[in-house]
């Protein structure tokens, strides 16, 4: 029989604790979180009063700072929470990687994205994957760093030779 | 005659493609010290357009995920390879020799 607690019922499934980084951005989205929605407030006041052409005050500037260091801290938390036992059991994820290739089918040519972004992307997924796996949470976290690290040196690479070669072409038909 | 010529990572990418047979990007990464992620691919897109490799889609059945893009060294490439290294003996012979 397994173990019981004082009130005699089987003790739930142990809660794990947050990584310190998790811990931290939300500790502080918790504190933002009254001034922002303060914040809002203040702002559609002003935004009222600017209307009759009123300057926007200094407490709307500071307002407005404190609404884009909320916007990356809920950013902050949407990369990091990945792995959490509540965004794990609940939500479905879409595979890392799959906005940078956007961007790339976006940006650049199809024989660059195939032969040179693509592939990156797909490491990082792999990588990723066999971290997840082996349940290493925050290796998976430093793949996916990694990872578009990567894709931004390869996007880099490939926008410098690409300059590179239009203006050796230029150069040749000018000379 | 046009000689070609091999950089410090296009000769690395070449040793290990014709001592392995068939690789992919992240295999050439984790076999070599020199090769970066981000990088390796951009090289690799290099040395197909100046045919030191040949490269083809993986067969979808072969493994799990989406198939991978395999490199191997192409004939123009096992001969460059070649070249340089036989430059490099004849060269540091030459500046033993001198010594």
């Amino acid at each position: 029989m397994g173990a019981m607690n004082r009130e005699g019922t089987a003790p739930g499934p142990k809660k794990r604790a947050d990584p310190p980084v998790v811990s931290f951005v939300r500790w502080w989205s918790r504190k933002d979180m009254a001034r922002w929605k303060k914040a809002v407030a203040h702002y559609e006041i002003d935004s009222y009063d600017s209307h009759k052409g009123q300057k926007p005050s200094i407490a709307m500037e500071e307002d407005g700072h404190l609404l884009i260091r909320q916007g990356l801290v809920v950013a902050l938390w949407r990369r990091i929470r990945v792995g959490l036992p509540q965004a794990r059991d609940s939500q479905l994820h879409r595979p890392p990687g799959y906005g940078l290739l956007w961007f790339a089918d976006f940006f650049y040519s199809r024989k660059s994205v195939e032969e040179c972004l693509r592939p990156t992307i797909q490491d990082l997924q792999d990588e990723y994957a066999e971290a997840l796996a082996a349940n290493r949470l925050h290796k998976a976290r430093w793949v996916r760093i990694r990872g578009t690290w990567s894709f931004a040196c390869a996007a880099g690479l490939l926008t410098l030779v690409s300059i590179g070669k239009r203006v050796g072409k230029l150069w040749r038909a000018v000379g | 005659m046009d000689i070609p010529r091999l950089n410090a990572k296009e000769a690395e990418v070449l040793r290990l493609l014709i001592a392995q047979g068939e690789m992919y990007g992240l295999e050439l990464v984790k076999a070599s010290t020199s090769l970066k992620r981000g990088t390796v691919y951009v090289l690799l897109g290099r040395m197909a357009e100046k045919g030191y490799v040949e490269s083809r889609q993986e067969d979808v059945s072969a493994g799990d995920g989406p198939p991978k893009r395999l490199y191997k060294a192409s004939g123009l490439g096992i001969r460059a390879h070649r070249a340089e290294e036989a430059a490099r003996r004849a060269f540091s012979g030459e500046v033993a020799w001198g010594l």
